[in-house]
């Protein structure tokens, strides 16, 4: 795009004019002055006319210049992918039109459509293909059914496993579910794993005060939000490292938020990775884009969803130090069974 | 339940141009001590700034408590409640008892008359509640170095403050005094009061805190909790200087620097000596001593008795600059800079005492210049040198010295508030000075940073009657 001189932007016009009039009323000011100072009328209309004037000034400033130079700074913080609600949260509005329009652009970035876009493509990444559930279930139960009959144990509770897992993943559909339905399903994910890695795999849930256990089990997260990124920390982390991979879950209760961290000791990552990522998750645009880039769909989309549920103080951080392992922290309200669910 | 103190939510703070602080998270709960480490020190004193002033910031949000204190949306600066500092440069009043420090100098004090008996009585009850057994009615002034930080914990905490910076005390880990103060840290932190333990050495973090952040280019990069302290690989944090030893021209032939049985304040017969091209390092522990050693050095005050020779003459038989001592403090670099002068004036300024014809012929400073530029590049030619990042102040300051050729250069805890970075490139502007013939005498309260510039580490409570040096492997190192 061809780059615009600075006459060219409205507002900039606007500014030329407005200082144009107030030289203008400073000169007949000065002008009112001199005649009353000659005409000896009492200085004291004068002073009021200064005054007058010294008001207008400090309004200007107040209520134009102030405002202008905030509304300037939330867009260019949107411009930058960081913020919409700044925009959206000023007390004051350029014009109705543009009003409308930030109300539009709200109302489509934090719609139920967006919330499902990034629920779909959750379980897209947890499923990678489009398999009807019912034959899924059916087919599984099947072999289950083989296994036990030939009298394997072991492959029949890893095609229950599995089974369960598939269940959890793709016919529940709400938002929102407990955090004990969510640690079920990254149990059992990981029960798959362990078919895998055998004993190079371990995984422990730490509840930070057991006093808060029951309390916590029964809060509201959204769903799927534990299980992409145990599955990153397997496949990224502890997948290529010596030795036995631990992945730790540890849940810590503020009285306000939850913090899930989700510590693994696999290879972790290069800072350069590490700043890429977490760029990402901050960038609000992320939330809208196809997922086409490379490395970190899962979390990126973990992201999305918390921040398109819960605003911009709640989200996913990435903590990380090559040869020592991976941090994930995720930050969400606390919400009991009885507190509303946004969007949900 | 652990209640967060503080909050702070993808905060960016920019100034001309630069991310100081770039999406910096952070959380420290109530009661903990969490560890701050910076790698690099980008963004430091911007976060101590922000936390205590509330600085404004252009994205993210800073809750204390969980009210929100700052946020973007939140335009302006305001005074930052229930944050303080403790730090080496947070200054007590001297003349003024600790009991009036703590209680009377803080804000909203309104009494007119103050009953001192009174005062003491509430700040032994006070003091108590932390195990802290500083005496309230005595001068500040008097005050160890470590009571001086516990006294300025007792004054945050007085004053309201709910978490406390605690920056860069400088101690040795596993000295007495680091020891005194992890155990009223503690204390405190059992009483619910937090802290963010900003520190440039790993191992005392690791001694102190339940949980350790490390910030680079002004992001957390990585956090540890204690349990896995062991799991972490620290070790790449520490300041590893290559160890070889210095050249010392001139075989340590006569001594440079001579205190021989100095008494002024708490220094007690004070012998102990310094030759020519060695480097000593002075280890006061308790901190107590470095100053007054400063203030004799530089001419400020004469020893009650006692004599001090440098050369082989007594010091106050030398007049002006014909001493050659040269003295650098640690931290504050920028104050050792004329603002008014070009770069090459300040690296010429030092010079010019013996050779005061610098200043009139301008073939000697094109010379220098010539010189210089080989090592600055175009710092040189900067006119004033106000916007000096920290790497290029501290090759003014030092190769001004380099350049002046002291007989000893006394450095004053030089790696004090200091990343690996710049640790490295002192070392590397001290081994030049050396290489000139310089007697070395670091006056440091910590061994594990400064050991490595000094040939020989005299531990200052040994000073008594006799030398009492140990070699640099004996003592501390």
């Amino acid at each position: 795009m061809e780059k615009r001189r600075r006459i060219d932007y409205l507002s900039r016009r606007f500014w030329i004019f407005f200082i144009c009039c107030f030289a203008a009323l400073a000169a007949a000011v000065t002008l009112c002055w001199v005649m009353i100072a000659r005409s000896g009328v009492a200085y004291a209309a004068g002073i009021a006319l200064l005054c007058a004037y010294a008001f207008l000034l400090g309004w200007a400033y107040r209520f134009l210049w102030m405002p202008h130079r905030e509304t300037e700074r939330m867009l260019s913080l949107l411009s930058k992918g960081l913020t919409f609600e700044g925009i959206r949260s000023l007390p004051w509005q350029i014009s109705p039109g543009t009003e409308s329009v930030v109300e539009k652009f709200g109302e489509v970035l934090s719609s139920d459509e967006a919330i499902n876009l990034t629920k779909r493509q959750a379980q897209y990444l947890a499923m990678q293909n489009q398999i009807n559930p019912h034959f899924l279930y059916n087919t599984l139960e099947g072999i289950r059914g083989e296994a036990l009959a030939g009298g394997n144990e072991s492959i029949a509770k890893m095609t229950e496993t599995l089974s369960h897992f598939f269940r959890y993943t793709i016919s529940n559909l709400e938002s929102l579910v407990t955090l004990e339905d969510e640690l079920r399903n990254v149990n059992n994910y990981f029960t798959i794993q362990q078919y895998r890695f055998g004993d190079r795999l371990a995984m422990d849930v730490d509840f930070e005060d057991e006093e808060d256990r029951a309390k916590l089990l029964d809060a509201k997260v959204p769903k799927l939000i534990l299980q992409p990124i145990v599955e990153n920390a397997i496949i990224h982390g502890i997948e290529g490292a010596p030795g036995t991979g631990k992945i730790v879950i540890r849940i810590e209760f503020t009285g306000e938020r939850l913090i899930l961290t989700v510590s693994d000791n696999g290879v972790g990552m290069e800072p350069e990775k590490l700043w890429e990522l977490n760029d990402r998750m901050t960038n609000l645009y992320e939330r809208y884009s196809s997922g086409t880039k490379q490395g970190g769909i899962a979390l990126s989309n973990v992201n999305s969803r918390i921040k398109l549920l819960f605003g911009e103080d709640y989200g996913i951080h990435i903590m990380s130090e090559i040869g020592t392992g991976t941090d994930v922290e995720v930050t969400l309200p606390y919400l009991t069974r009885y507190d509303e669910a946004p969007h949900a | 339940m652990h209640r967060e103190a503080l909050r702070m939510n993808n905060v960016i703070q920019r100034r001309g141009g630069v991310n100081l602080l770039d999406h910096f998270d952070l959380h420290v709960f109530e009661g903990e001590v969490l560890g701050l480490f910076f790698t690099d020190n980008h963004g430091k004193e911007d976060l101590i700034r922000l936390l205590l002033r509330n600085t404004p910031i252009d994205y993210g949000s800073v809750r204390l408590r969980g009210a929100v204190v700052n946020s973007y949306r939140l335009p302006g600066e305001s005074a930052g409640a229930g944050v303080s500092l403790v730090s080496r440069d947070e200054l007590l009043i001297d003349e003024m008892t600790v009991a009036e420090n703590v209680f009377v100098m803080r804000r909203g004090f309104r009494k007119y008359i103050i009953d001192a008996s009174l005062l003491r009585a509430q700040f032994g009850r006070f003091a108590a509640e932390f195990g802290a057994t500083v005496d309230g009615g005595m001068p500040a002034r008097d005050l160890p170095f470590v009571d001086r930080l516990i006294v300025q914990m007792l004054k945050a905490v007085a004053q309201g403050s709910r978490l406390i910076i605690v920056k860069d005390t400088g101690f040795s880990p596993g000295s007495a005094e680091q020891i005194k103060l992890r155990q009223h840290v503690r204390r405190f932190a059992d009483s619910g009061i937090s802290f963010l333990y900003i520190s440039g050495d790993t191992a005392e973090l690791l001694d102190v805190c339940d949980r350790i952040a490390v910030a680079e280019r002004g992001r957390v990069m990585s956090a540890v909790r204690k349990e896995a302290f062991g799991e972490r690989d620290f070790g790449k944090y520490y300041f590893k200087p290559d160890q070889a030893p210095f050249a010392s021209p001139g075989g340590h032939a006569g001594a440079a620097l001579e205190f021989s049985g100095v008494c002024a304040g708490s220094l007690r017969d004070m012998s102990f000596s310094v030759a020519e091209g060695e480097g000593v390092l002075l280890w006061d522990r308790s901190d107590s001593a470095i100053e007054k050693i400063v203030r004799l050095l530089s001419g400020m005050e004469k020893p009650a008795s006692g004599r001090i020779l440098v050369g082989g003459a007594p010091l106050f038989r030398w007049t002006g600059a014909r001493a050659r001592v040269s003295i650098i403090r640690g931290t504050p670099m920028r104050e050792m800079v004329f603002e008014d002068m070009s770069y090459l004036e300040n690296l010429c300024f030092r010079a010019a005492d013996r050779l005061p014809s610098l200043w009139r012929k301008g073939a000697f400073r094109r010379l220098v210049r010539e010189e210089y530029a080989a090592l600055v590049g175009g710092d040189i030619d900067l006119l004033p040198p106000l916007r000096l990042s920290d790497e290029s102040l501290y090759s003014l300051v030092y190769l001004r010295e380099h350049l002046y050729r002291p007989r000893l250069l006394v450095l004053v805890r030089p790696f004090l508030n200091t990343d690996i970075r710049l640790k490295m490139h002192i070392l590397s502007l001290v081994r030049m000075i050396r290489d000139t013939g310089a007697a070395l005498l670091i006056l440091d309260s910590s061994v594990s940073d400064s050991s490595a510039i000094a040939d020989r580490i005299l531990d200052i409570n040994d000073l008594g009657g006799s030398e009492g040096a140990g070699s640099l492997r004996g003592v501390g190192a």
